[in-house]
């Protein structure tokens, strides 16, 4: 892996959440001075619940948890009741091991750290003349069961997606990777959030060195709160001031799956349905996961068309501009008479007719986007078709253009990631505008630019536009072919995999 | 400081499509008036002599150990006589460079954008070379190798696209010319073949891998200049030696009499994309070459002063000529002047390095 030239951030000093003597408190053994303490660092929380209990001994201990973070049924079964039935004489370490029936545990002297877990859902046991809490997890959340994928929807293969459990995200890993090669490395990031990371890698494909990167640039985030994974791009990523996205945000599993045992890494956030994958490389936003499970001739044409799809998405506008109003000598004359004729009673110029199409075309969809589905798909078919019928029989644009304008945003859907249609929706403006001025030459430029762009760009210290730029035929044949798996035998060498056959067939 | 090093494969590709350049547009007007129907042996010729600077500026480049190409050139000659070798190359690559800024622009106004002024033009092309000189060479590399696919698949498409127009009666006979007549056209196609000859140094300096680099650049070289003698065959085949003799850029002659289909009534659509893909390349590849020089003779001159100050420089030379007439005269004299001086400095290089590394 190359070096990446990202710099490092200067580290924020942590704030001070709650008063420092507490927070740096260790438990005294005095089982209501030790309640008292915890109940202070949690700010006396309303939904902070304390069950005193006297032992068969008479030893007096106590439970805490929050009541809506845990399960109740199992604090009673599982901890209460064989509390009640045992002494407390043989100490906290003789309670986990032998008195209460949950499967994990750990003794925690340290105050602040209680609280913390406190608040992530586990049970808080402290027993008088024990300087430690006995720390049980019996998170319990309702969760959004796993469901189809709403934003990448897949016509043929596995349907399920992510959810905002990390577990259960995890789990679904875990159960289409079987292999014990699948390592798991949590962190923490959010000093209110207190949120969990995680770093998913195959140990015996992917480079280390890229782990250690996402390790590092995780362990240097040093914010109050993340609102999920994606939220924290900013951070991870090589240019997060450029507009195109250096690492690809999904939420199907077997995507995840596939990146990993290509050696990339996959970065999940507790909260979060979808993942992100490093690195990545822009032409592979052309690929979508059903390719794999289609025939290979059908896969190829698809990509063909997703291709045809960025290019007019992006192109189009700008190149019809640049043809119309710079240089209709080489349009046939039959063409650029019906396109004149069409023009004809028009009072705006060519130039704001298209952009007010072109802008009208986006609002469309973003107020579709905002809508439940049912409203947001009417109103796309009256917003695309009554509305557009409406401007050319009132004479304010041409029907080219109309035509123009719904080619260009129906190509930008034939894209198979979100995050790209959004940079595509972008970027047709620019070209539009540098059409505008300069014709062809402005539109060749644009494009000039943009390639200057996302080539200087750097995924993890990887060229962002490989396999083209750096060109290697292996990796280009994936991205715009689909090729038989049979002739996948090999993980793409460009990642350095540590196990480079992926394949053995006779 | 991070070392920038580019593939053998990239290098080559990179080297065939500088080496062409914008010289596929003016190629058939500069050979066909001397040559006549022969003026593509004349580039032929031009390009096969060449080769052997190409082996010596491979073997000059492959012998550098230093990262970068103002370093490598002071490890050869020292640092007094280093820098002025470096001074040269960039002068005279300034020179050239600014004035095919100039004529991207000049050429593009009088093709297709009459009411654009041509410096707004040359303007934004700029705007492009100074954004790529101020990432370096591996962008710009990567960069060719991105648009190489769309314009080296335009100029074959063109190629083929002209083969049911061209009549064979005009290319007879293909050698007509006496040999004179051919050495003398071809003397004028020799500074075409050093341009990619110097770009072969220069990037040879960064080349990843060494091995089998002097085969590899030759054909590219070659295949440049096997490219540039069709196109001339072509352009003589099609548009006749009369009219190809009248026009300084033949070649946009030669696509806009192309009739492709109803769509299109000519092919000028994909012609001036090339053109500006094309003049980007070889505009590009003249202000690294110049940036990096000039690096290497002051290495307090840093970016992004030395880009701004560059492009300001590159601005000021693309806006001399006044017309197209006085700017195809000044290339020619650039080329003929200071690009023939390298047939006789890259031989007098590879020696001094012979020696140098002997005594090593």
């Amino acid at each position: 892996m190359q070096k990446t030239t990202r710099k490092m951030r200067k580290p924020v000093p942590v704030r001070e959440l709650t008063k420092a003597d507490i927070e740096k408190g260790q438990f005294s053994g005095n089982l209501k001075q030790d309640c008292d303490a915890l109940r202070a660092v949690l700010s006396a929380s309303a939904d902070l619940k304390e069950r005193t209990i006297k032992m068969s001994d008479g030893a007096p201990c106590a439970v805490l948890y929050f009541a809506n973070l845990t399960n109740l049924a199992l604090i009673s079964e599982s901890i209460i009741e064989p509390l009640q039935r045992h002494g407390g004489a043989q100490g906290i370490l003789h309670i986990a091991e032998q008195v209460v029936h949950v499967p994990e545990y750990k003794a925690e002297g340290d105050i602040y750290q209680v609280a913390c877990a406190l608040s992530a859902g586990t049970v808080a046991v402290l027993l008088a003349g024990e300087a430690e809490a006995l720390l049980l997890p019996l998170l319990e959340l309702e969760q959004r069961p796993i469901e189809r994928a709403i934003q990448e929807d897949i016509l043929i293969g596995p349907h399920e997606s992510f959810s905002e459990s990390l577990g259960k995200n995890l789990a679904i890993l875990r159960r289409r990777v079987g292999s014990p090669d699948l390592k798991i490395k949590q962190l923490m990031v959010g000093r209110r959030s207190r949120t969990t990371v995680a770093i998913i890698y195959l140990a015996e494909v992917a480079q280390p060195i890229l782990v250690a990167e996402m390790e590092k640039r995780i362990q240097r985030i040093d914010i109050d709160f993340t609102y999920g994974i994606n939220y924290l791009t900013d951070f991870l990523d090589d240019e997060p001031h450029s507009v195109f996205p250096t690492l690809r945000s999904t939420e199907i599993p077997v995507r995840v799956v596939a990146a990993l045992m290509e050696g990339r890494i996959a970065v999940m956030a507790e909260g979060d349905g979808s993942a992100l994958i490093a690195p990545t490389f822009a032409p592979e936003f052309l690929q979508a996961s059903e390719d794999y499970f289609d025939r290979p001739l059908s896969a190829t044409f698809f990509r063909f068309i997703r291709m045809v799809g960025l290019m007019i998405s992006v192109f189009l506008p700008g190149t019809w501009l640049a043809l119309v109003s710079f240089h209709h000598g080489i349009l046939p004359t039959p063409l650029f008479n019906s396109i004149q004729s069409g023009r004809e009673g028009v009072p705006l110029p060519t130039v704001v007719e298209i952009f007010v199409l072109i802008l009208a075309f986006d609002l469309i969809v973003e107020a579709s986007t905002r809508m439940p589905t049912r409203i947001g798909q009417a109103l796309g078919i009256v917003g695309g078709i009554i509305l557009g019928q409406a401007a050319v029989q009132a004479g304010l644009v041409s029907p080219a253009l109309v035509i123009i304008a719904a080619l260009t945003g129906l190509a930008i859907f034939t894209q198979p990631s979100i995050t790209f249609i959004s940079v595509l929706r972008l970027l047709k403006y620019p070209v539009l505008i540098a059409g505008s001025l300069l014709g062809i030459y402005g539109v060749v430029w644009a494009l000039i630019f943009m390639l200057i762009t996302v080539t200087a760009i750097r995924s993890f210290g990887y060229p962002y536009m490989f396999p083209v730029a750096p060109f290697n035929l292996e990796g280009e044949l994936d991205i715009f072919i689909g090729v038989p798996k049979l002739w996948h035998a090999k993980r793409q060498k460009f990642l350095s995999p540590q196990n480079e056959r992926r394949l053995d067939y006779e | 400081m991070s070392k920038v090093r580019v593939g053998l494969a990239q290098s080559t590709l990179a080297l065939f499509v500088v080496t062409i350049g914008t010289v596929f547009f003016p190629v058939a007007g500069v050979v066909v008036p001397l040559a006549g129907a022969s003026g593509w042996v004349a580039v032929l010729l031009a390009f096969f002599i060449a080769l052997p600077w190409v082996y010596m500026a491979t073997y000059v480049a492959g012998s550098a150990t230093a990262p970068n190409w103002g370093q490598a050139v002071k490890a050869w000659l020292g640092p007094f006589v280093g820098r002025i070798f470096l001074m040269y190359f960039a002068f005279v690559w300034m020179w050239l460079g600014g004035l095919l800024l100039g004529q991207a622009g000049l050429v593009f106004h009088e093709m297709a954008m009459p009411r654009t002024p041509p410096i707004v033009l040359c303007f934004a092309l700029l705007i492009l070379v100074m954004r790529v000189g101020w990432h370096g060479l591996e962008v710009f590399v990567r960069t060719i190798e991105a648009l190489a696919m769309f314009s080296i698949l335009g100029l074959v498409g063109l190629l083929v696209g002209m083969l049911p127009l061209v009549r064979i009666d005009q290319l007879r006979p293909l050698i007509d010319a006496p040999p004179a007549l051919i050495a003398h056209a071809a003397m004028f196609c020799l500074p075409w073949a050093m341009e990619g000859v110097l770009f072969a140094l220069f990037i040879g300096v960064y080349a990843r891998k060494r091995l089998g680099m002097g085969g590899y650049f030759a054909a590219a070289v070659g295949a440049a200049g096997f490219s540039l003698a069709f196109l001339t065959m072509m352009t003589v085949g099609v548009l006749g030696r009369g009219v190809t003799e009248s026009y300084l850029y033949p070649t946009a002659i030669l696509i806009q009499v192309a009739l492709p289909g109803f769509f299109l009534e000519g092919v000028e659509m994909f012609m001036y994309p090339l053109w500006v893909v094309a003049s980007y390349f070889k505009v590009g590849a003249a202000f690294i070459m110049v940036s990096e020089s000039l690096a290497g003779v002051w290495q307090g001159f840093k970016q992004p002063y030395r880009t701004l100050l560059l492009g300001g420089v590159f601005m000021f030379i693309a806006t001399r000529p006044r017309n197209i007439f006085e700017l195809v005269a000044s290339i020619g004299r650039v080329d003929n002047t200071f690009f023939m001086s390298f047939y006789f400095i890259l031989p007098a290089l590879a020696l001094w390095v012979r020696v140098s590394r002997r005594e090593e």
